[in-house]
Order: structure tokens, then sequence, then C-alpha cells
């Protein structure tokens, strides 16, 4: 899964520490997010992508792997 | 009272107790362990025998020290697995199983070895170890995790 949270990040100029308690996550998550280590539950892409106010596919996207 | 703490549980599907008691297992665990290891290898001869009643057996003699400290390790041990972190969510719900699972293979795998390997009473003494490590290796394999991931 392509994840482009960092850019969205950067854009709205907010840190993971930040984001992470808007979102009611830890840091760990948003960085394993991140770093591709971990793919967030539909729920918590839902608030992710309702956050940056944007559609999930956005934000998220399949790989051709996938 | 009871009921609604099980029923809650069960709804939340996850058998976690609240963050404080996880300092509450370390401070039991800790002490725990370090005593029964130096007993379990310095003074493993020297029994302190106690003489209690019993139903089933009417009178035993037992050693109160190892009682007491394999009932320290274990709660301790159960504690510190069985309490939510600070910030727990779907993120550390997979490391905690992932940690689970890598602890039950490890444990088994050197049970299985030294099952191969040592017979008899060094045998017996390595079940009597067994007792703990799973809990042991699950308690070190996700505090690694956790803080490999904070770190990055």
């Amino acid at each position: 899964m392509i994840s482009t949270l960092k850019v969205e990040r950067a854009i709205k100029d907010i840190t993971q520490e930040e984001l992470a308690r808007i979102i009611g996550v830890s840091r760990q998550t948003i960085n394993a997010i991140e770093k591709k280590k971990y793919v967030p539950s539909t729920v918590l892409a839902l608030k992710i992508a309702r956050y940056f106010e944007k559609p999930v596919e956005a934000i998220f996207k399949l790989e051709t792997e996938d | 009272m009871f009921y609604f703490c099980v029923k809650y549980t069960l709804m939340k599907s996850q058998l976690l107790l609240p963050y404080r008691y996880k300092r509450i297992g370390w401070i039991i665990l800790i002490p725990c362990l370090v005593l029964g290891l130096l007993k379990w290898a310095i003074i493993n001869d020297h029994q302190t025998l106690t003489y209690v009643v019993n139903i089933y057996y009417k009178n035993v003699f037992f050693d109160i020290v190892t009682t007491v400290l394999v009932a320290g390790i274990l709660a301790g041990a159960l504690l510190v697995v069985f309490s939510k972190e600070k910030q727990e969510d779907e993120f550390i719900e997979k490391l905690r199983l992932s940690s689970f699972g890598w602890a039950i293979l490890i444990n088994y795998l050197i049970l299985f070895f030294c099952n191969l390997l040592f017979y008899g009473w060094s045998f017996l003494n390595i079940i009597a170890v067994n007792m703990f490590t799973t809990l042991l290796f699950y308690i070190i394999r996700f505090n690694y995790l956790l803080i490999r991931s904070k770190r990055s």
C-alpha cells in the first residue's frame, strides 16, 4: 500500500505527535504507517482522511502487488 | 460490579487491565525474579520447611520461600503482560499478538530441544524454569518491539 501521509502531514505542517493526539492513537502508530510497517484499519484510515478533509484514496492507494 | 467488568471486557474483546496495574506488576515481578534466581542458583539445597495442615494431604512439609517467590513471579508477570500500555491502540494490539506468537514458538522450540538433550532431574529443572519463560519471553519481545518503534 502506498501512503502519502507524510506528504499530507508536511502540507498541513503538523508533527506526528500532534496528529496522533488529534486522532487518538500513539505516535508509534503514525510512524509505523509512514514507514510502511503497518497497514491501518479501515476506521483509522477513515479518521485520518477526515482530519485531512480528503477521500481515503487520496492518502492510501493500492500498489500493483497488493 | 464484577459482572459488569466481565461483560465490559468481553464486549471490548480484550482482556486487559488498566495501565496502572503494569507498574504494580513490575514492582512485584523484579524483586521476586531476582530473589528467585538467587535462590535457584545459590541456595538450591537449603529449604525452609514449613508445616501446614492441608485438607487433601492431612499434613505437609513444604518450602514456603519457593511457594511465595513462584506466586510473586507469576502474579507480577501476569500483571505486566495483561495490562494496557499508556496509549493502547490497534498498532500496539498488533505488536501484542505478534509477540505472543513469537514467545510461544520460541518457548516450545527451546523445550523441544531440551527434551532431546537433557534427561532426568536436569530436565525437571528445565521444566521448572519453563513455567515462567513464556511470559518472560513475551515481556522481552513486546518491550523490544515497542522501544524499536518508538525510536525510529
